[in-house]
């Protein structure tokens, strides 16, 4: 009976390190993504900047200021786990 | 060194060591060296990056690129604050130019590259000599009589500097031009909806 807790207690532990690596997968997915849409935007900006055309600097600061404190929220929920994994 | 390239072993206490009181860094060794003792981080471990160190240098250089948008914006108001006026300014004497010549100067301001055209005995044109595409410096192709620009294959009519070829967007900004006393005189810059009207005839 013993051995047998053991046992689930052990698969336990590694489904959630399989959870939590899966996470980690798809949270760095996702902030490659979000940085690939950074550079497409900075790519415009800097096209825009040497055509002399002004309009769509404000707007590709913004769009890239909103993927940046996304890639932050990304970041803290990594650090989140971290934690979890510390208790 | 020694000839397999390796730092030469030393035993930590002077002496040499017996296979089985090797320390825990030279472990799997067949010497017992100090300086890994000194320096026990494998060449493989030191370059291992983590998916969370890369997730955290993305996060960082994404911040970076928002500095990078944050600075066109800055610049961008910086220039509209600060309005240059256009003030006449004289580029050259009117018989020093043949026809088909070309003559570069600065205007409105000295970070604004122009050149002058003469097109016909009586007939000057002006443009900003950036090409509106990507700022690439465009060149008088006189047997044409069109601007060319090598960065994109672009084109622009030399008479009224309208895009013949390629990916520029607009027009070539035109500079009025006046001839008055024997010179030429670069006036101001040309609305893109004024084209035709910047043409300077010999006073």
């Amino acid at each position: 009976m013993n051995t047998r807790s053991r046992t689930e207690g052990r698969d336990q532990r590694t489904a959630w390190w399989q959870r939590r690596s899966q996470a980690v997968g798809v949270i760095l997915f996702f902030v490659i993504v979000v940085f690939l849409i950074q550079l497409y935007l900075i790519d415009i900006a800097v096209e825009e900047h040497l055509a002399e055309q002004h309009a769509l600097a404000l707007p590709t600061f913004l769009a890239s200021g909103f993927c940046f404190l996304l890639n932050l929220g990304f970041l803290r929920y990594l650090r989140d786990l971290d934690r979890e994994k510390g208790k | 060194m020694n000839e397999n390239n390796e730092i030469p072993s030393a035993p930590h206490d002077g002496r040499l060591p017996e296979p089985s009181e090797k320390c825990d860094t030279c472990a799997g060794r067949a010497t017992c060296e100090k300086w890994r003792e000194d320096f026990p981080t494998e060449w493989a471990a030191d370059n291992y990056v983590t998916r969370r160190e890369f997730t955290k240098f993305l996060v960082l250089t994404s911040g970076a690129t928002v500095l990078g948008n944050g600075y066109f914006v800055l610049k961008n108001a910086l220039a509209a604050s600060r309005p240059q006026p256009a003030r006449p300014l004289q580029v050259a004497v009117a018989g020093e130019m043949k026809v088909g010549d070309v003559k570069l100067f600065r205007y409105p301001t000295e970070e604004d590259p122009a050149m002058l055209i003469r097109l016909a005995e009586d007939r000057y044109v002006a443009y900003r000599q950036r090409c509106t595409h990507l700022s690439c410096p465009v060149h008088f192709n006189a047997a044409e009589t069109r601007l060319d620009c090598p960065c994109h294959n672009g084109a622009f009519d030399a008479a009224t500097g309208r895009v013949l070829a390629g990916p520029p967007p607009r027009p070539l900004p035109k500079i009025a031009v006046m001839v008055a006393d024997g010179h030429v005189y670069a006036t101001g810059l040309v609305p893109q909806s004024g084209e035709g009207a910047a043409e300077g005839n010999q006073a």
